[in-house]
């Protein structure tokens, strides 16, 4: 049994309480606020407790899981396809061979060959602002169909760390760029320390941010309860910043209620994908940016 | 040799022996049988002699104590009333029953024969008066709430209003009239009725200053042949004495250990009334609406119960005067204020200090009361050298005002109040604070001895702030919701058998979804999320009818209107969530209006002495929807009024109830049943936002609830060991489009068993100790069936909604109070509590996630919060 101050008890509560999460919409700040306020009230008074329970054999109905994506960037054309695992199954990823796997647009066809287990990218083509792409996906008798258009780039001015923002458990890295008015522009940011992808992602959408430069706080953070994590002194801290449509806002956004988590806010369910015919997962094409901020 | 032999008989020796007892108790007075031989005793004499040999108490005055009546029987085996009809015949006496006792009474009437033509004589019709006034707590002027009255040699009782007023037609004579209420000495007084009579009692306390001590009232009976059923009603005696979390006393704890509430979460302040939802819960502190009832996230109120004199929970059966919510109505009443000294009470717990001051402005007649509260643990943040906690706050107060006028015999003006922030802040800035604001002007009027009035004007207010600061731009969000309202009640007394209540009522509801207000660099733009308008109007009548001794109907109608007004803009949307058209609506311009009638019919049969059936059916109307992404209401949650596309609630409940009063109303036996059918209720779309400025609909899904269930209680009342035992058997299902495939689930609140078991003993003057022990089936939750990799990081696959359970729930708290001082000017005591004694590891969230010591397997990780918290609370009173 582990015992942890409250605060890491009540998170999730506070989480659900400001519908924060970790893909924040508004207001990033949060997190430390409620960090802070509680660890100083109750880790006087009152633990937690977290142990591992057995919730009993779950019956897996395995569906078929599709992640593809199209970029401005050459040899980011990829498709993944797997299936759901039981959970008491191990977390690599297992690819499904044998799927035929194209991307149309304008007419073009272009089939991905598959590279390695379930992984299906071509190098050779790119995606450009403004185009339409449908993605087809056909696996032992099943067809799974999407389409995304691609936004305009919305270019990524600025990644920098405020002096006073760095801390080894949140730093946080604002970033800058310039909303294009009189267009509804979704924005997704992945987050990476030392190249290691982190599970929180942050959406923004532009609806109280219309045409103008948007300042945006990413909080960038250990997110095991190991302090070897900790972030310190010549870390790589990279933004990459994509341009998204509103179908792939959607799912990022209800891709929260799947992460695990416990209940105490809205009833986890599947999220909203944009693929059709009974696969999970999500077809995106979007455009993408990076940039790297090593602390100081 | 047969061990268990002489053990069964044993049991059986037992078993017969109480079957004996219940049977005795339950036969009436009058029909014992004794055999007695009285030779020339004077009737007082008599009458001792009688009930020593059967036990029977007699009741009568000075006057017949006197009497030299002398008495001579000789009789076997005949029952009382036999008796005592021969002792008395043609004797100007005459006996009735009054509860267990007997009560003699002087009777001129018998001795006289009625002449032929001659003029007035008692029964010919010449007169119903009405006996009323108001019923008051003798040491501080408060007045009390159903306090029952009744009237010997008549089935006659009425019960005192939310005022304390009461009213009482009887024909012309002479009356006992006895009085009771919780916590009060009985009382009683010879009255003669010959005009209509205003009579204010005075009742003496029975309890020691601060803590409840021996509830002495013996068998105060129980309103059997009252219509009102679902009703459960609590003295803050009793909620005081309940060993709470923190120790903080606290009457939403206490009402969710009640049969058919359940706690929202683990510390949680919200509940859940028959499988109804959080925010379908009307909750009234004096008149006025309080929409987020709790402090720091719901681990404690916003009511402070040093305020507080009497709170009412209507589960079923909400009389025709409420409406607004569709699972029950919380209707809590504030004291008035002592109105014969001044006097300071208070006390100083875990987390909070509390003081009330209260006295007279005028000696008698009116009074006012102050009571505020503050958590103190915040101010040793400030010594904290840790810079991030010495900027930090967490606190919250409330402060809770009334004062009372008497205006006259005939008018009273109450004014009430009560203000309460909370506070979660850091570094300054960074934060969010909310808070409810209440006001009340009342004007109680007495129009006669049978008609009563009473009008009010009502303020309510609800809003927070959400505010962050980031290092040269700062981003806040501010929230309202606002109410203006109007009531007039009356209340009837038409005739002996017929009491009409009837009214009117307006609201006028003005709700700010959201003022965002940037700065600096951030690049947010300020704006304003459209206000949003309406009108909640009702005008109610209502008859509870006594239509035979053991028959008495409640029947009713509540016409409801909800009109949205402008100015808006409202919506057309598709089937897809998307905005197909817009309609912009000028100021004061009708949208739309919602009518409803609602129906409030309930009827009681008693069977006899101690017994009664009750069934009832109520139809409730909610036209404000708590958009809500956590299952507990919290302080962030959204209020939306009923839209063009957003359509009013609905819940037509029916119930059914036994109630059974055992071994001379030691216990109240209670089992009562109900079906609930919803219709319109609202959940999230998956993924929803409450926080955009576009359309709320376009985040909303609906659809249909049903809840069932039957609950059983069994509470004692008197004697050193005081409490109850209530199992609740439920089932609360949703059946929404575009949730579950469609098909019904389980809500979240669905909770099959729950059982409280609640109890207070008075160990000695000194020390009283308390224990309450819960159980409950885990809460209907959601866990996955499967997981797949997207983005590199793993997430789960979900098939039913809430298809599985949280693990079981049970805890036991124990309390123990000890008074340290008590003297008529000054009383203290010490409160000591430990919560969750056997520190259960109850499951407060169960996630899954990657193992910690090997991320390729997945794990399912329990956390649970409170164990063994043990807290101390030091109370005092002058």
């Amino acid at each position: 049994m582990l015992n942890k101050p409250l605060y890491l008890g009540l998170y999730p509560r506070f989480l659900t309480i400001l519908n924060f999460n970790e893909q924040k919409v508004n207001l990033t700040q949060m997190k430390q606020v409620i960090n802070f306020s509680l660890l100083g009230m109750f880790s006087i008074l009152i633990w937690s407790c977290q142990k591992i329970v057995d919730i009993g054999p779950k019956e897996n109905k395995p569906t078929y899981i599709v992640e593809g994506r199209i970029t401005n960037e050459p040899g980011v054309c990829k498709v993944f396809v797997s299936k759901t695992k039981n959970l008491t199954d191990n977390n690599q990823f297992e690819g499904i061979s044998g799927a035929v796997v194209k991307i149309e647009n304008n007419g073009t066809s272009t089939v991905l060959p598959e590279t390695s287990k379930g992984v299906y990218e071509a190098s050779t083509i790119q995606g450009t602002p403004g185009q339409t792409y449908h993605l087809n996906v056909q696996v032992d008798g099943q067809i799974f169909t999407a389409s995304s258009t691609m936004p305009e780039l919305v270019p990524l001015i600025d990644a920098y760390i405020k002096s006073g923002d760095f801390d080894p458990q949140n730093t946080i890295v604002t970033v800058r760029y310039k909303d294009i008015p009189n267009v509804k522009n979704y924005y997704w940011f992945r987050k990476y320390v030392n190249d290691k992808n982190q599970k929180g992602y942050d959406l923004l959408n532009d609806d109280f941010t219309p045409g103008t430069e948007v300042s945006e706080r990413l909080s960038f953070g250990n997110e095991t309860n190991d302090k070897v994590n900790d972030l310190k002194s010549g870390d790589r801290l990279k933004v990459e910043m994509s341009c998204i449509d509103a179908s792939v806002y959607t799912y990022l956004n209800s891709l929260y209620g799947a992460y695990g988590g416990g209940n105490n806010g809205a009833a986890p369910a599947n999220p909203i994908t944009n693929l059709s015919g009974g696969a999970q997962g999500f077809f995106s094409a979007h455009t993408l940016q990076a940039k790297t901020v090593t602390i100081p | 040799m047969n061990k268990s032999g002489p053990k069964w008989f044993f049991y059986l020796i037992l078993l017969i022996g109480l079957v004996i007892q219940i049977k005795s108790y339950a036969q009436s007075p009058l029909e014992k049988r004794i055999s007695i031989h009285l030779v020339n005793e004077n009737l007082k004499a008599a009458l001792d002699k009688i009930s020593k040999v059967s036990g029977v108490k007699f009741t009568y005055n000075e006057q017949i104590a006197q009497s030299d009546l002398k008495v001579n029987l000789k009789v076997q085996n005949k029952t009382i009333k036999e008796v005592l009809s021969d002792i008395f015949s043609g004797k100007p006496y005459s006996f009735t029953l009054l509860d267990k006792e007997i009560f003699i009474r002087a009777d001129d009437s018998k001795s006289k024969k009625p002449e032929a033509g001659s003029a007035a004589t008692r029964g010919s019709g010449s007169g119903t008066f009405t006996l009323s006034g108001s019923i008051k707590a003798q040491k501080t002027g408060e007045t009390l709430i159903a306090a029952t009255i009744k009237v010997a040699g008549s089935p006659k009782s009425t019960l005192s209003n939310e005022y304390g007023f009461y009213p009482l037609s009887l024909p012309s004579g002479s009356y006992y009239v006895e009085v009771r209420a919780v916590g009060f000495k009985k009382y009683s007084a010879q009255i003669d009725l010959t005009a209509n009579r205003i009579f204010n009692i005075d009742m003496e306390e029975d309890v020691n200053e601060l803590s409840t001590v021996e509830i002495t009232s013996s068998g105060s009976k129980r309103d059997l042949d009252n219509p009102q059923m679902g009703m459960e009603r609590l003295s803050i005696a009793e909620t005081n004495n309940i060993p709470v979390l923190l120790g903080e006393r606290d009457v939403i704890k206490a009402i969710q250990l009640l049969p058919g509430v359940k706690p929202s979460s683990e510390g949680g302040g919200g509940f859940f009334v028959r499988g109804g939802s959080a925010d379908q819960n009307m909750i009234l502190l004096d008149e006025a609406p309080v929409y987020n009832a709790t402090h720091l996230v719901g681990f404690f109120s916003t009511f402070n119960s040093d305020a507080i004199k009497n709170v009412t929970l209507y589960k079923s059966g909400m009389p025709a005067q409420y409406g607004g919510r569709l699972s029950s109505v919380l209707d809590i009443k504030m004291n008035d204020g002592n109105n014969q000294k001044f006097g300071v009470s208070g006390g100083v717990g875990m987390i909070s200090a509390r003081v009330n001051v209260e006295g007279p402005i005028q000696k008698d007649k009116s009074s006012f009361l102050i009571s505020a509260r503050r958590t103190y643990l915040d101010m040793f943040l400030k010594l904290s050298g840790d810079t991030n906690l010495k900027n930090s706050s967490l606190y919250f107060y409330d402060v809770n005002m009334k004062a009372n006028y008497f205006l006259g015999e005939k008018d009273r003006l109450f004014v009430s109040g009560y203000l309460g922030k909370d506070v979660l802040e850091s570094k300054g800035v960074n934060g969010i604070r909310w808070g409810n604001s209440t006001a009340t002007l009342r004007w109680n009027h007495i129009f006669n001895s049978k008609l009563f009035s009473n009008t009010s004007l009502i303020y309510s207010n609800y809003d927070y702030t959400i505010k962050s600061d980031g290092k040269g731009s700062t981003l806040s969000l501010f929230s309202q919701i606002r109410d203006f309202n109007i009531k007039e009640d009356l209340q009837w007394y038409a005739n002996e058998r017929n009491t009409i209540s009837m009214g009117v009522n307006a609201i006028y509801h003005t709700i700010k979804p959201g003022e965002v207000r940037a700065s600096g660099d951030n690049g947010y733009v300020s704006q304003d999320l459209q206000n949003r308008y309406s009108i909640e109007s009702a005008a109610y009548v209502s008859n509870t009818w006594k239509a035979s001794d053991a028959l008495s109907l409640t029947y009713g109608l509540r016409a409801s209107a909800f009109s949205i007004l402008g100015k808006g803009d409202y919506y057309q949307i598709n089937s897809d969530g998307l905005v197909t058209g817009t309609t912009s609506y000028k100021s004061g311009e009708v949208v739309k209006t919602y009518l409803n009638l609602e129906p409030r019919a309930s009827a009681a049969l008693q069977l006899n002495e101690s017994s009664s059936v009750k069934a009832s059916y109520v139809r409730n109307v909610q036209n404000l929807h708590l958009i809500s992404n956590s299952t507990s209401a919290s302080p962030t949650d959204r209020w939306v009024a009923s839209t063009n596309i957003i359509k009013p609630e609905t819940s037509d409940q029916f119930s059914l109830g036994y109630y059974k009063n055992i071994l001379d109303n030691i216990f109240d036996f209670t089992v009562e049943t109900y079906y609930k059918s919803l219709k319109n209720q609202v959940d999230y779309k998956n993924g929803a936002e409450i926080f955009t400025n576009r359309p709320i609909e376009t985040q909303l899904l609906f659809g249909i609830g049903r809840a069932y269930g039957i609950e059983f209680s069994l509470k004692k009342k008197t004697g050193r060991l005081t409490g109850w035992l209530a199992y609740t058997l439920s089932k609360s299902e949703r059946k929404i489009d575009g949730i579950n495939n469609n098909n019904w689930y389980n809500a979240r609140q669905d909770k099959t068993h729950d059982i409280s078991l609640v109890m207070m003993y008075q160990l000695n003057p000194k020390w009283s100790l308390s224990a309450n022990w819960v159980f409950s089936t885990g809460s209907a939750v959601t866990f996955p069936i499967g997981k797949y990799k997207v983005l590199d990081q793993n997430y789960f696959y979900y098939s039913n909604r809430n298809g599985d359970r949280m693990p079981n729930y049970h805890r036991l708290d124990l309390g123990a109070t000890r008074l340290l001082k008590q003297t008529k000017k000054f009383s203290s005591e010490l409160n000591f509590s430990l919560y969750n004694a056997y520190g259960r590891q109850n499951a407060y969230e169960i996630r899954f996630k990657d193992k910690e010591s090997d991320p390729s397997q997945t794990v399912a990780e329990q956390t649970s919060l409170f164990r063994f918290i043990p807290s101390v609370s030091y109370n005092f009173k002058f």
